[in-house]
């Protein structure tokens, strides 16, 4: 039997990928810092876990939209690995925010038709 | 060396992990156990209760596998390669001299080497085990069957030397395909 996925996480996984693009947009991100800011800079609407993040992150480097540098930013610790987007991946960006804008519209219109009714 | 408290987590990543290749799998632990430090060090809660909060570090490596890891038809691939590969590669001086079994062997070598390096050390030893018994089960069959027709007609044999480099071959192969892990760059 097929296994009912919850629509509200796919929605969130679809989303996983635009808001990594748009929070690397802004400059290169290790995972920890890419979780803290997300959940800050959303006011805890879209925490990640580190299930989506890693995976979500090694996939879009391993697509090129994403490169990544070891950085050690304190003396005597463990270099930490820091994304940022490649040229591909700031198409990638142009591309699904367009699609985001379309997607939003048209549930903004149904919703007002909706309301109009 | 990770921090202590991370250590049983970071195991539980490791095993999940299994079937990518060492380095790519160290380089991935590498990157978790960083970030988990910081974080860590950041809530200021100590390591149990911190550990506690994650989640399962098996099915994080799972997640991660399927990214990293050789999809399965690539397995399947691989060993249906080897298998004639290995059957290929036998030298048939005695019978067939233009046969090109150093080329065959080279690429059962190549395959088992990228195999490895591709899909862990598990994987390299059996394609490598794929492509070399074979090898040596044909060339057993061939010296039995040339030495009985060599009793009635005295036409060949399989000389000592080309038994001796089909075994010691047939043994390296499958202990390259096992150490090439991370060897190779992917």
């Amino acid at each position: 039997m097929a296994r009912r996925k919850d629509p509200v996480s796919e929605m969130r996984r679809g989303v996983l990928e635009l808001a990594l693009l748009l929070h690397l947009d802004t400059g290169a991100a290790c995972g920890a810092d890419v979780m803290s800011d997300l959940d800050r800079n959303t006011d805890g609407r879209l925490q990640v876990s580190e299930g989506a993040l890693y995976p979500a992150l090694h996939r879009m480097e391993k697509k090129g939209l994403l490169s990544h540098e070891w950085i050690r930013d304190v003396q005597g610790r463990k270099p930490r690995k820091y994304y940022s987007l490649t040229d591909e991946g700031r198409t990638r960006l142009a591309e699904l925010l367009a699609a985001w804008h379309d997607l939003r519209g048209a549930v903004d219109a149904l919703e007002g038709g909706r309301g109009d009714a | 060396m990770h921090e202590a408290g991370l250590e049983p987590w970071l195991a539980g990543l490791r095993k999940g992990l299994s079937g990518v290749s060492g380095k790519r799998r160290e380089s991935v632990v590498a990157e978790i156990a960083g970030d988990l430090e910081l974080r860590m060090r950041s809530s200021g809660v100590d390591a149990d209760s911190f550990v506690a909060g994650l989640e399962d570090p098996r099915a994080l490596g799972r997640a991660l596998r399927a990214v990293h890891g050789l999809s399965w038809w690539r397995y399947v691939i691989a060993y249906l390669l080897a298998l004639p590969l290995g059957l290929l590669s036998v030298p048939l001086d005695s019978v067939l001299q233009w046969w090109p079994s150093t080329l065959m062997l080279a690429l059962l070598l190549a395959l088992t080497l990228r195999s490895g390096a591709r899909g862990g050390r598990i994987h390299g030893l059996l394609v490598g085990l794929t492509g070399a018994l074979p090898r040596i089960i044909v060339l057993l069959l061939i010296t039995g069957l040339l030495g009985e027709l060599d009793q009635g007609y005295g036409i060949a044999e399989v000389p000592g030397g080309t038994i001796a480099f089909v075994v010691l071959t047939s043994l390296m192969i499958p202990l390259f395909g096992f150490f090439a892990t991370g060897r190779l760059r992917q």
